[in-house]
């Protein structure tokens, strides 16, 4: 009576888990191939800058690839990023631009790339010549991605009650005789919101499967507005990490 | 009572276990207290909510009332951030006449509905009064303290900002009444705000930008020291004298 009663509390117990394990990040997240790091630099609060009052995040998302995680065995020797943001005005669920051309460019879900009107690349941080600005550390298979960003909007309407959302994207590029060259690493979401008293909050994760959709689709149209910009197109990507 | 504790051993060290595998998982997936990745996705749900009931409330909306609230936004939101501007040059092509005449009816036009006139009608838009859409912008420019709205002079340029380079000869005298304002220009961006910090654009270099591009000067090459600006700015102003 006592080992099935004992069997029963086992039974109970393991049930507990499995249920904790396939409810956990593994069922609804992405998997990266391999692993990020996300540093939290500064919070800016209602700082005054400049003579400006501002909210936003200065952060740093670094992502070391291993590609055994994802069962593959290839190298890379550069590993750029793609990042898409969108931002929301909460008191009424539209979304919120910086530009007409971002607008332009965006999903019906408001999602798009992020990238400085003018600059022919795609990728985050990198200038005309194919080199990359000062936010971007390109990586590879044995050394550290990194990409560092500072969004922040004026501490008033509309930008209170808002919230402001990016997926950034590790790729592999440039590796033509890879079997991972433009293969997405990962897929890590981060971002800012303001209450309507102006008090910032942060988050940021391992991206919800639902979001490599919405990439692929920001992806579309940057492609889409690419030739009529002057913009390279992207290459056609294909998720490594799933 | 042995075999009790055995299992329960067992049991503790199979937690144990699963416990470690799980935060291995999870190490990855950090939540900032307060804000939770299932919360998260629930408020964006009921985001997605309220903008289906947004677009749904604008489509009902009479041209007479989008127009009011355009003219609210012109004070407080670029012209692709109102939802009213967007309704009406998604939704409204048809009312473009009644558009233009609301506008030429009002004493004073506010910069959102003349950009949603001209968006969905370049005829009607240049057929409104010169001044009013002067006045419009000037106000714009005067009033505005982070430059989305514009663009960045040596790099692109916003819809206003194309307004009031369209004026040409007209606008030179509503331009050159900013050249001695050096009120410093904010950017939304980070990319935007790097290009603003190596120029320190100020309002009047905004006005020296335009009538630079009246004046079919390469506005690419403006300089990137305000000192010199500053010199191109003084010349510009000696013309009056």
């Amino acid at each position: 009576m006592t080992s099935i009663k004992i069997l029963k509390k086992r039974s109970a117990w393991q049930m507990l888990l499995l249920v904790l394990f396939f409810t956990s990040c593994t069922n609804q997240c992405t998997r990266p191939c391999g692993e990020f790091d996300f540093l939290d630099i500064h919070v800016i609060d209602s700082e005054n800058i400049g003579g400006w009052v501002y909210n936003g995040w200065e952060m740093t998302v670094e992502f070391d690839f291993t590609p055994a995680d994802c069962g593959e065995d290839c190298t890379c020797d550069k590993i750029a990023w793609v990042q898409m943001l969108r931002a929301i005005d909460q008191s009424d669920g539209t979304y919120l631009y910086i530009n007409e051309e971002k607008e332009d460019r965006a999903t019906a879900e408001g999602w798009h790339i992020d990238r400085l009107q003018g600059k022919i690349w795609g990728y985050y941080g990198r200038n005309d010549n194919g080199t990359f600005a000062g936010s971007v550390t390109t990586g590879s298979d044995v050394s550290t991605a990194s990409l560092y960003d500072r969004p922040r909007r004026g501490d008033a309407e509309p930008y209170l009650g808002y919230i402001w959302m990016a997926v950034s994207v590790p790729v592999c590029i440039d590796n033509a005789a890879s079997t991972c060259n433009n293969n997405l690493l990962g897929f890590y979401e981060w971002g800012w919101m303001t209450s309507d008293a102006s008090d910032v909050g942060t988050f940021h994760w391992i991206a919800p499967k639902g979001f490599k959709d919405d990439f692929d689709a920001a992806v579309a149209e940057w492609n889409a507005d690419a030739a009529g910009l002057g913009y390279n197109n992207f290459p056609a990507f294909t998720r490594l990490s799933e | 009572m042995m075999k009790r504790n055995k299992s329960n051993i067992r049991i503790v060290i199979t937690l144990g276990i699963a416990l470690l595998a799980s935060s291995i998982v999870l190490a990855q997936d950090e939540e900032k207290p307060g804000i939770t990745k299932a919360q998260h996705l629930s408020d964006l749900e009921a985001l997605k909510v309220k903008r289906d009931s947004t677009h749904a409330v604008l489509k009902q909306m009479e041209l007479p009332a989008l127009v009011e609230q355009m003219n609210k936004d012109s004070k407080t939101r670029e012209h692709f951030n109102s939802s009213a501007y967007r309704e009406v040059v998604n939704n409204r092509k048809s009312e473009s006449q009644a558009l233009f005449e609301i506008i030429q009816k009002q004493q004073k036009a506010a910069y959102i509905p003349l950009m949603a006139l001209r968006k969905i009608n370049k005829e009607a838009y240049d057929s409104t009064d010169v001044q009013l859409r002067l006045d419009a912008l000037a106000d714009a420019l005067r009033e505005t303290i982070v430059y989305n709205r514009w663009g960045i002079p040596h790099l692109y340029w916003q819809a206003p900002a194309k307004s009031m380079i369209e004026l040409g000869g007209d606008a030179e005298k509503t331009l050159k009444s900013f050249l001695s304002d050096e009120s410093p220009c904010g950017i939304m961006g980070y990319e935007e705000e790097l290009e603003m910090e190596a120029y320190k654009y100020r309002r009047c270099d905004y006005a020296l930008a335009m009538l630079m591009v009246i004046r079919d000067q390469n506005v690419k090459e403006i300089p990137k020291d305000p000192a010199k600006r500053d010199k191109m700015i003084e010349e510009i102003l000696a013309e009056e004298e």
